[in-house]
């Protein structure tokens, strides 16, 4: 194989095969692959009219123009993953057949040198044993395969299929992005927005960026929200030092002690956003201040009879000049929880060839899928009665679950099992039986030495008590 | 507040735990290990109790993945009980001196957040969930681990005095800071500018906002990275680097990391995420920041130099450290692939695009690049020893960027955890 190699390296074909096969170069393509991906992550990735809302003008026309706002899709990146490509198809060419005579034909016999010389190697001498037939029952015992090379040898090996595990790996990858592709190629991705009601084959199409129609109706018979229970927190303290007695949580209607008066609280009503009328002109106005001021009202009793209302805001955002009703401690609220989405849903309708002939509710993670084209729910107007989809068919979808799952395999493969392999020499001494022995693992040393301990041992037990 | 009351516990646990492995570090004493580990198995326990009476009480379908306080007390949770397997296995009582802190400090940075249990949002209730957080985690778990062996080994590594400074490298290390000053006060001069045309205290992303970002970004990453190449690439350089910072440069990582996701949760909570943006690209915020590093960073550099020979003598040989390293991320390694696998066919089931290239998904697959170069310049290149060593630290590195980093200050579809 050595000699091989470096006759190919003489050509020029040679030699760009060896680069190819190279594993600095796949170093150096994962490492370039790391330190680039930190690029996208980093600048805004938009459309540039929406570039130039987040950068200044100048800058946003540098990083149009170098294409960074797009860089995942950027002829260089492109370059750099078919690079990856290469290097990780030629690599498994050039080291299968090597791994293939591994698993199938190893070295199963060394000499008696050779397995002194390793680094996992014994010599014992076992009076009580009768012959290779019952040390090859003790190895079996641990799950080796045993082969018996010659009258005094003994090749026993294990989980040698793990050696295929970077294989399958290599080629899940390699499966995986010629499914990535094929769904750029001949899939498309788009948005629809269907009112309840409403019957249509329309959709905004964002691979042809331009409205498009679907080969049959889509309908939206019903439009579903369901919200949690609206949550306040509230924090309550001692008005001269500041101490924090308690932070409530309630539900509306619910009622709360306030801690050193003996008075409760109970939320009657509240507004997310409660917004008292600037008296400026809208050009004076602060437009860009936060909208959220959020108040709650609470109605005070003092063993059971009402003793007055109060809003209650975020600390620092008062809007209101109000009387204090609890002189000793001051409530403020510091979260709000008014609508927050517990699920929407909507019930679509399939119309093909003017026949309805599929009826789902579909919500976020349960999509509806007809003849190759899903649709998921992705948004909703709760005033307009509008339902936003998206849009998708992917031919690749199947492949790259597929090779996602055998990749999930061929990791486990590589890491999880470790071929185990040992060797030994048998010969009669002059009580029992001198065995040689010697073992080595392609992965997890650690591991492997306290199996072979444990072998080890259960000889040595044998000398013991014979 | 049940399950608080035990999370609570744990946290006593953790601590008193790694407490007695650093006194069994330091004293040598074996049943002060044996101990320790007592209490960090009970603390685990105790954990697993809270973690099961908190899923119960949020319900079958809510798993406690739903928040920060949830994810990283799961992730101390796992980091704890992959620690204890290794233990177990492979009997690893000092690595509990450096992993048992992290958990620790885990625990306590968990009491600063929020613990209410949060109503789900459409979006995560999926039984993709549990099997994409849990995956990844144990990966991350595994991580942090590796991150505590590689410390050790960088800490027992010995000193190479005898390393003469050659002119290329005091050229390139010159070239390297005057660069680093000089993007420092680039953004300086620039940020100001900026204030001063955008008025900062704008909400919402004002327009200079983009461009600090891109200035804050590449300065760190200039930085970073031309340190990640130097350490792995020059020997020299990297004989130098471990001589004198290898330990300046994990406390740098430690303590800068930790300090951006304190400061960051706070700010959050009280100036909202697009302030948050502003407020940790505002010079006022490096330049004071930055000197508390640096005196963190003498500090840490002061009692790493003083007594390391006699801590170091006190560490599991460097062969060992390199071997359950390599378990470690070995082990991690399929979990974090299943753990982004599974995270992209959730998203295939939830928006119809299995990937699209959003921040978080991006920085697992950084993650995921540089462990896979980890493996594959141990197992094929035949790196070894220092060399690996670094690139686990820039693993973990980017782990913890993953999972904290990109919640705080890049956004994207994963803004909830």
């Amino acid at each position: 194989m050595v000699k091989n190699r470096a006759r190919k390296n003489k050509t020029f074909w040679g030699w760009v095969w060896h680069y190819c096969c190279s594993i600095k170069v796949a170093l150096t393509i994962l490492i370039l692959l790391a330190l680039t991906s930190i690029i996208g992550t980093i600048i805004a990735q938009e459309a540039p009219e929406k570039m130039f809302q987040i950068y200044q003008p100048a800058t946003a026309n540098i990083l149009i123009k170098l294409g960074m706002n797009d860089m995942y899709n950027s002829w260089w990146f492109i370059a750099l993953l078919g690079l990856f490509i290469l290097n990780l198809t030629c690599c498994t060419i050039d080291r299968f057949m090597p791994t293939w005579k591994l698993i199938t034909k190893p070295k199963k016999n060394f000499s008696l040198d050779c397995i002194k010389a390793r680094k996992n190697s014994d010599e014992i001498i076992v009076p009580s044993i009768n012959g290779v037939a019952e040390i090859t029952g003790i190895i079996k015992k641990f799950g080796y395969h045993v082969t018996l090379t010659d009258e005094h040898s003994l090749y026993a090996y294990k989980g040698r299929w793990a050696r295929m595990g970077y294989i399958v790996t290599h080629i899940s990858i390699i499966m995986v992005l010629i499914g990535a592709i094929m769904g750029k190629v001949s899939g498309y991705k788009g948005f629809m927005q269907i009112q309840e009601g409403e019957i249509s084959p329309w959709y905004w199409s964002r691979t042809l960026n331009k409205a498009a129609k679907l080969d049959f109706m889509l309908g939206l018979e019903k439009l579903y929200m369901e919200y949690y229970p609206p949550e306040f927190y509230f924090e309550i303290s001692d008005v001269r030092n500041g101490r924090v007695l308690g932070k409530p949580k309630v539900s509306l209607g619910e009622k709360f002690k306030v801690p050193k008066t003996g008075i409760k609280g109970q939320v009657v009503d509240y507004r997310p956003d409660y917004r008292v009328a600037d008296p400026r002109p809208v050009a004076e106005r602060d437009l860009t201040a936060p909208p959220e001021y959020p108040a709650v009202l609470v109605k005070y009793q003092e063993k059971g009879r009402v003793i007055g209302e109060r809003w209650i805001f975020v600390a620092g955002r008062d809007l209101l000049r109000q009387q204090p009703l609890l002189p000793d401690v001051r409530i403020s609220l510091y979260n709000l929880y008014a609508e927050r989405t517990k699920d929407y849903k909507s019930t679509l309708s399939v119309y093909d060839k003017g026949e309805r002939v599929l009826t789902k509710t579909i919500e976020v993670n349960d999509p509806l899928r007809y003849r190759g084209v899903t649709f998921y729910q992705s948004s909703f107007d709760k005033e307009k009665r509008v339902s936003g989809l998206q849009v998708a068919h992917d031919p690749g979808v199947p492949i790259v679950y597929i090779f996602c799952s055998t990749m999930i395999l061929g990791v486990m493969m590589s890491f999880y099992i470790s071929h185990r392999q040992l060797w030994f020499k048998v010969e009669k001494a002059r009580q029992g039986y001198k065995i040689n022995m010697a073992g080595m693992a392609n992965r997890n040393p650690l591991g492997f030495k306290q199996e072979y301990d444990k072998i080890l041992a259960v000889f040595n037990k044998r000398k013991s008590s014979g | 507040m049940n399950n608080q009351l035990f999370y609570n516990i744990a946290f006593g646990c953790y601590f008193i735990s790694a407490l007695l492995y650093i006194l069994f570090m330091v004293s040598g004493k074996e049943v002060l290990g044996k101990i320790a580990t007592a209490i960090a198995v009970v603390g685990g326990v105790i954990n697993t109790v809270g973690f099961i009476l908190r899923w119960a009480e949020g319900g079958a379908g809510h798993a406690p993945f739903a928040n920060l306080y949830e994810s990283v007390t799961f992730f101390v949770y796992v980091t704890v009980a992959f620690y204890l397997y290794l233990d177990i296995r492979y009997d690893m009582k000092p690595v509990g001196a450096f992993v048992m802190p992290l958990a620790f400090l885990g625990m306590g940075y968990a009491n600063l957040l929020d613990p209410n249990i949060e109503p789900l949002v459409p979006a995560l209730q999926s039984n993709w969930l549990l099997a994409h957080v849990a995956l990844c985690f144990v990966g991350y778990a595994a991580f942090a681990v590796s991150y505590g062996l590689v410390t050790m080994y960088l800490l027992k590594t010995p000193k190479k005095r005898d390393v003469e400074v050659s002119t290329n490298f005091s050229i390139i290390n010159l070239a390297f800071f005057v660069a680093t000053i000089a993007a420092f006060v680039a953004f300086i001069i620039l940020s100001v500018m900026a204030t001063a045309k955008y008025q900062v205290a704008l909400p919402g992303l004002s327009p200079a906002a983009g461009d600090r970002a891109i200035i804050v970004g590449a300065w760190v990453v200039v930085f970073v990275g031309l340190y990640a190449i130097f350490s792995v690439a020059r020997e020299r350089i990297r004989d130098k680097l471990t001589s004198y910072f290898s330990v300046l440069n994990i406390s740098f990582v430690v303590t800068t990391c930790f300090y951006l996701i304190i400061e960051g949760v706070a700010q959050k909570l009280s100036l909202g995420s697009q302030q948050t943006a502003l407020y940790f690209t505002s010079p006022r915020f490096l330049i004071y920041k930055s000197l508390i590093l640096l005196a963190i960073l003498v500090l840490s550099m002061i009692i790493s130099s003083w007594k390391r020979e006699a801590l170091a003598a006190k560490l599991p040989d460097l062969q060992q450290l390199d071997n359950i390293n390599y378990i470690a991320i070995a082990f991690g390694f399929p979990f974090l692939t299943a753990g982004i696998i599974s995270g992209a066919i959730w998203a295939n089931e939830a928006w119809g695009t299995y990937w699209s290239w959003d921040p978080k998904e991006t920085w697992s697959l950084i993650t995921w690049f540089v462990y896979a170069a980890y493996l594959h310049a141990r197992y094929m290149a035949g790196w070894k020893g220092v060399k690996t060593a670094y690139l686990a630290v820039y693993g973990f590195l980017s782990v913890i960027f993953t999972y904290f980093g990109v919640n705080l200050l890049l956004s994207g579809l994963h803004s909830y955890n």
